[in-house]
């Protein structure tokens, strides 16, 4: 029996050409074999043609109509508001699409991009690139397997001092970002949690916008199993990367920056701490942030290729979105300590 | 969001800063991400602010601001930024980049903004000077009368330049200006508050002659209040007004609130003459070891002779051996806790007794410091603890060391 050949590389249009593009997908899709960026989309030519001549790229065009003949598939990582738009344009064409985190600004706009996925008969993805992460796949199936018993209560904690290459204020804008750090952060640590633990049945959420976008954010949630929780995060504090779940048997805690977990037994005196690899292929320890791409559009390709839907897919997207809006609905003010009156005299 | 749909904000006194447009350079920094949050919190303000690099800008954007894109170095964005504002609040200054940049943003861009100024006719220019501008000056009561003198680094000189020239404008050519200089400003977000946490947590502080020279330090929120004032205080216009809290604190005192909030006692007393020593010492070596490493160079054959020579044998060289590999380290050497020795100008900071007088500020810019140590400590406290600069009370089970294989690849 003659072995079959491999499929060719599934040809990608990146629509975006910003700092995710370059730091992200285009050095992702350098080593993949599954994927092939030929051709880039920018409103800003020069910064497009500057990345083309970089990653060898032969297409460069201002608007997507000018690429779709000659793409299979479609990468969009735009500012926020520019996800819905762009989206349902190629997915109304029959591209298969790949939209960067969050999915659209609000659910209105993710039913719209859904719609457009049924009349093309084609597929959409979310970006969620961190459940790409070998930690939060093995959290899954230890969830999953329910050796850990059920959860009870959980803690994520995700932030830095915000140091994302800007070129412009387009994230610090509400009409164009959809909201601050919630918006930002939030949508890969909601859906690892939606992913891991099922809907939410309950929330209160707390930030410190004052008619802007926030930079602190702290939810409280319930899922539908009864584990209560709370989600912080920052874009001015170091914070802990990881999420904690304290289940019947174990507490896991599950790193959002490393490929590792940390296990302890109930009632055992003993804990584990390691680092999670694949049983494929040799211990390559770490996994950097490009390698989480490529795995991302490796999964994303080879599902296209065979046909199959890829996960995740729209509806994950459109659930975290509507999780955030929900937050945003129910949003107070988080009084900070420092920020009150000062001495009405001096001590 | 507009500004009419701030459904956060508490309920404040009408101010005269109400509905005026006002430029802040330097927004993405501490005190102008603090002056900003007061501007629009408790003055109603519609402020704009020049904004150099987005990235930083995370703090500012959760108000309703106008981020304008510039740079204080490109004249027509200042000029731009500055158009139809009645107060600019000058806080930029050159901290990163090289020297050059450093100075292009000191020099130049003060230059920019008193011409903006000028040329849009803004009302008041309020600039963020330093109390650094005196030097290393002499001890006893300061006031605004005192002579500047040049001292060791760039951010002293960058602030001396900077003031010279638009006080020399407002001399001259009538620039509305006021300036405001304060000592050590601490509070959230600030270096004086992040680097001492850091440093008493890596290694032992050193406090000069036991830390009894004057700290100088004012709580940020003190420090804005003041420039607010200067924004709208009559009869002030090319004054210079010290800024500092209205209490004598000591470097001992002021390390000694870090060491409380983190439960460490991690400050040790060195003499100056010691500390200057070191610290020549730490200047020279890069050059000595510069010259041995070019004598070796030449003369792989002097090798034995150098390691015997005088050179080798002075305490301040003693760790170069080991770190050429050319000596063992002594056992010892590498301590756990190493001591972080002062620079030359965090030196002079240590032994002066200099105290600014703030008669001036309170006469005629009612200035009233509201935060002593303790309190203004309080709140510094109560950011650190939010911000997990302190160590938890009940630490994380979680490991945030090296993985077990990642510390083996170490190995």
């Amino acid at each position: 029996m003659k072995p079959t050949p491999p499929l060719p590389p599934v040809r990608i249009g990146m629509v975006g050409c910003g700092a995710i593009a370059e730091h992200g997908y285009l050095p992702a899709a350098d080593g993949s074999s599954a994927a092939s960026i030929v051709a880039l989309v920018d409103r800003d030519p020069e910064r497009a043609a500057k990345l083309a001549r970089r990653a060898g790229i032969g297409r460069v065009a201002t608007s997507v109509a000018d690429v779709v003949g000659h793409i299979d598939a479609a990468i969009v990582a735009t500012p926020n508001h520019l996800h819905a738009p762009l989206a349902v344009e190629l997915l109304a064409q029959g591209v298969p699409v790949l939209v960067e985190k969050p999915m659209a600004l609000n659910t209105a706009e993710c039913q719209t991009m859904l719609e457009a996925v049924r009349a093309g008969r084609t597929s959409l993805t979310s970006g969620f690139v961190c459940r790409f992460s070998r930690s939060a796949r093995m959290a899954k199936s230890l969830l999953q397997s329910g050796i850990l018993g059920p959860v009870r209560s959980f803690r994520a904690e995700n932030g830095c001092e915000f140091a994302w290459p800007l070129s412009s204020d387009y994230l610090f804008r509400r009409e164009t970002a959809g909201g601050g750090v919630l918006m930002d952060l939030g949508p890969h640590v909601l859906d690892l949690l939606l992913w891991w633990l099922g809907p939410v049945d309950g929330l209160s959420h707390f930030d410190d916008s004052f008619g802007g976008v926030e930079a602190e954010s702290l939810t409280h949630l319930q899922v539908g199993t009864g584990a209560r929780g709370t989600v912080r995060l920052s874009r001015t504090c170091r914070l802990q990367q990881s999420i904690v779940l304290e289940c019947q048997h174990a507490d896991l805690s599950v790193s959002l920056d490393r490929p590792a977990l940390y296990l302890r037994l109930k009632d055992s005196g003993l804990h584990l701490a390691g680092a999670v690899e694949e049983i494929s292929t040799s211990p390559i320890g770490s996994q950097s942030f490009v390698d989480l791409f490529r795995c991302q559009l490796d999964h994303w390709t080879t599902a296209l290729a065979h046909g199959l839907e890829p996960a995740p897919n729209g509806e994950d997207g459109l659930r975290v979105v509507a999780l955030i809006e929900q937050c945003y609905a129910k949003r107070q003010p988080w009084c900070l300590p420092w920020h009150q009156k000062p001495p009405s005299s001096h001590p | 969001m507009t500004r009419s749909s701030i459904s956060s904000l508490p309920s404040a006194p009408r101010s005269a800063l109400a509905d005026q447009t006002v430029l802040v350079t330097g927004g993405t920094g501490f005190i102008g991400g603090r002056l900003i949050e007061k501007l629009v919190l408790e003055h109603g303000a519609r402020v704009r602010v020049l904004v150099r690099d987005f990235s930083r800008a995370s703090r500012i954007a959760r108000f309703p601001v106008e981020m304008v894109a510039g740079s204080i170095t490109r004249p027509d964005t200042v000029q731009a930024a500055a158009r139809g504002c009645s107060v600019v609040f000058h806080c930029a200054y050159g901290n990163r980049g090289t020297e050059a940049e450093q100075w292009a943003v000191h020099i130049n861009g003060t230059e920019h903004v008193a011409t903006a100024v000028q040329n849009e006719g803004v009302a008041r220019l309020v600039h963020v000077s330093s109390l650094a501008v005196y030097g290393k000056t002499r001890d006893g009561i300061i006031d605004e009368t005192e002579p500047r003198m040049k001292w060791h680094d760039s951010y002293s000189e960058g602030k001396r330049q900077a003031e010279r020239i638009l006080l020399a404008r407002a001399k001259r050519q009538g620039l509305p200006v006021v300036v405001i200089q304060p000592g050590i400003v601490y509070g959230p977000h600030s270096g004086w508050t992040t680097q001492p946490l850091e440093w008493l947590q890596q290694g032992q502080v050193v406090l000069v002659d036991g830390g009894g020279g004057a700290c100088n330090c004012v709580y940020v929120d003190d420090l804005v209040e003041a420039l607010l004032q200067a924004a709208t205080a009559e009869r002030v216009l090319g004054e210079t007004f010290l800024i500092s809290s209205d209490e004598a604190v000591t470097w001992r005192d002021f390390f000694g609130c870090y060491e409380r909030m983190l439960g460490l006692d991690s400050t040790l007393s060195i003499s100056a003459r010691d500390c200057y020593r070191h610290d020549w010492r730490a200047r020279m070596t890069p050059r000595l070891v510069e010259q041995i490493a070019r004598k070796i160079r030449t003369h792989p054959r002097l090798l034995p002779a150098l390691l015997n020579s005088r050179p080798f044998r002075l305490p301040g060289l003693r760790s170069v051996g080991p770190r050429l590999g050319l000596t063992p380290a002594a056992p010892g050497a590498i301590s756990e806790k190493p001591i972080q020795w002062p620079n030359r100008t965090q030196i002079d900071l240590g032994v002066m007794q200099t105290r600014p007088s703030i008669d001036k500020a309170k006469s005629m810019l009612d200035y009233q410091p509201r935060f002593d140590l303790a309190t203004g400590m309080a709140r510094t406290r109560a950011w650190a603890e939010w911000a997990n600069l302190l160590p938890p009370a009940n630490p994380p089970w979680t490991s945030s060391g090296p993985l077990p294989e990642e510390a083996m690849a170490r190995r």
